[in-house]
């Protein structure tokens, strides 16, 4: 009985926008966007996936953000527990594989 | 519709933020400020409807709130013991300041000294200050204003009455005081003789206004003498405003209609017409009745010689004065009473505390000692200030008012009192966390059911009991060696 981690399990909105992030929506707002959700849930939810090391943050570059003008960005990433996980959540959800792939570019 | 039309609207949503912001861990809140001010940049570039923009920005709350609750900085508003002091001191200074700008506020806390003649007398058949037990039966006022009274210059009597008075066209309900018309003598109230004749020859009702009800229902109009009003439809006219003195007269009247001598009389052969006797003690009379109470033997018109009490007005007004503190002091007492079911568990007897010098006990002390001053300071101003702002217009409905709040606000804040000192650390005085039950093996075999604590200073750990075993009476402090500093030091 050695390495035998529990694996999270998610509720079908946090494994939505698990999968939008890993689709490549991977800030806020555009999670929101493709998933239809409201602000006041995408944001708890990026956070709780965020603590329970199935995504990772990290800011956009200051030099991009001034290039274009806006403040940087928070950007998300699926990590490799992440991506375990979303594979167990998708058998448990069929539909999430529909949700349109990398749809939004980060700005590295 | 885009939020063009609506300049102002990203500088609001800013400032939402912002103030939302500060709900968090400050090490938290630089970097929740920015996303969410980079994400609304996003949106308001976007063309969203100005309600959609309003709409995310709110949906910062539950975010905030999900941070808040979960995150390991995220400390009690009133961890600090320093923190605690300072919010307590401003709830103080602020209540103690507002009731000392507020003229009426203050002079509830302050009232203004009797300023009335000090040879009236209140005469009741038993030694009491309290209204309802100084009642007399009108038929022995008659009885005994009949025969000359050796100590005793006037006598008045009024029997206390609700009717409705018509002021304009205003219908208010009076407390009137059916009274002898020796009352507007004793106060020293010159009515004039063209306003009393004006009375007997319209048959109108003298009325003497009480001081309170002259400025709340007549604006302390100073040319209210002589102003026509219908008392139960009789007409009535006012033919003076009595001194502030009166209001220490039992019961509080809005206003005292002087009756003709035939009228009282009446009153004397109705059952259950009770009222209150007030004399002037005659010239000379030594007996200082209007300092304290002193018994005096009157003598009816029929020979009978009664013993009755005599209380200077000026020693009722003195007592009417110290009511509200009275009140006060048994509201601290109903709390004391109360303090057992509050203290079931030892505040901090129970703990070992030798190992700390006496300057951290006394810490501890000096700590509780001022949260009590402070939240006294709070529990008495506060509420005369909620029963004024509640608009309550007489003395006595604003006291009753006070003394309510009073004595609910009391043990609750007993209560909070004992229940925070309870859960900070004896070193440190900052509010221990981590609050855990414990486990099912400490229920079962140490026979201890409660809730273990930590100072996220690492000084030690606190065993509350929820409730007292023979085993597991007190509370237990288990302080911490140095050698588990390294655990804390990030916790901070």
């Amino acid at each position: 009985m050695t390495g035998m981690a529990a694996e999270p399990k998610l509720s079908h909105t946090a494994a939505l926008i698990l999968q939008a992030v890993e689709s490549g929506f991977v800030y806020g707002f555009s999670i929101m966007e493709v998933t239809g959700l409201p602000s006041g849930t995408v944001y708890p939810a990026v956070r709780r996936l965020e603590r329970d090391r199935l995504i990772t943050s990290r800011w956009e570059k200051q030099s991009i953000a001034d290039a274009e003008g806006r403040p940087p960005r928070k950007y998300y990433k699926v990590t490799a527990e992440g991506k375990a996980t979303l594979a167990t959540a998708r058998k448990r959800y069929p539909l999430l594989a529909r949700l349109a792939p990398t749809a939004e570019v980060e700005h590295a | 519709m885009s939020t063009r039309r609506w300049p102002l609207l990203p500088l609001a949503l800013r400032l939402l933020l912002a103030t939302i912001g500060l709900s968090l861990p400050r090490s938290e809140r630089d970097d929740w400020i920015s996303e969410w001010k980079a994400e609304l940049h996003h949106v308001l570039g976007c063309g969203v409807r100005p309600g959609a923009c309003i709409a995310f920005a709110f949906g910062a709350v539950p975010d905030a709130f999900w941070i808040r609750r979960y995150s390991l900085r995220t400390r009690h508003w009133l961890e600090s013991p320093r923190r605690c002091l300072a919010v307590l001191a401003v709830s103080a200074g602020l209540n103690v300041t507002l009731a000392l700008l507020l003229p009426q506020v203050r002079q509830d806390i302050f009232p203004p000294k009797y300023d009335g003649p000090d040879d009236l007398v209140t005469i009741s058949p038993v030694p009491s200050v309290i209204g309802s037990e100084m009642e007399v039966p009108a038929a022995q006022y008659f009885a005994w204003n009949s025969h000359a009274q050796p100590e005793l210059s006037q006598i008045a009597f009024y029997r206390p009455t609700t009717l409705q008075a018509q002021v304009g066209t205003h219908l208010l309900s009076w407390s009137i005081g059916e009274s002898s018309a020796t009352l507007a003598a004793l106060l020293k109230v010159q009515v004039s003789d063209a306003i009393a004749e004006m009375c007997r020859r319209n048959g109108s009702l003298p009325i003497l206004l009480s001081r309170d009800a002259w400025r709340r229902d007549f604006a302390a109009d100073p040319n209210v003498v002589g102003h026509g009003l219908r008392i139960a439809g009789r007409p009535a006219v006012i033919v003076g405003v009595a001194p502030s003195a009166a209001s220490d007269l039992p019961l509080q009247m809005d206003a005292w209609s002087l009756e003709s001598d035939q009228a009282i009389h009446k009153l004397a052969f109705k059952r259950f017409a009770y009222g209150y006797m007030v004399a002037q003690l005659a010239p000379g009379s030594v007996r200082g009745a209007t300092k304290r109470t002193s018994q005096i033997e009157m003598v009816s018109d029929f020979g009978i010689r009664t013993h009755l009490h005599l209380v200077g007005l000026p020693s009722l007004a003195e007592y009417h004065r110290r009511i509200p503190d009275i009140d006060f002091l048994l509201s601290l007492f109903i709390t004391c009473l109360m303090l057992p079911a509050v203290l079931a568990i030892p505040l901090r007897t129970g703990l070992k505390t030798e190992w700390l010098s006496i300057r951290m006990r006394s810490r501890g002390w000096i700590f509780l000692g001022s949260k009590v001053l402070l939240l006294l300071a709070v529990l008495y101003c506060g509420p005369l200030l909620i029963a004024h702002a509640l608009g309550a217009d007489s003395p006595d409905a604003r006291h009753d008012l006070q003394t309510i709040i009073t004595v609910c606000a009391c043990p609750l804040a007993a209560f909070w009192i004992v229940d925070d000192q309870r859960q900070r650390c004896p070193c440190c005085l900052r509010r221990l966390t981590n609050p855990a039950r414990v486990g099912e093996r400490s229920r079962s075999f140490l026979a201890f059911s409660g809730m273990e604590y930590v100072c996220a200073e690492g000084h030690g750990l606190l065993h509350v009991p929820d409730y007292p075993t023979s085993w597991f009476a007190s509370q237990r402090w288990l302080p911490l060696d140095s050698s588990w500093r390294i655990l804390f030091q990030d916790g901070g």
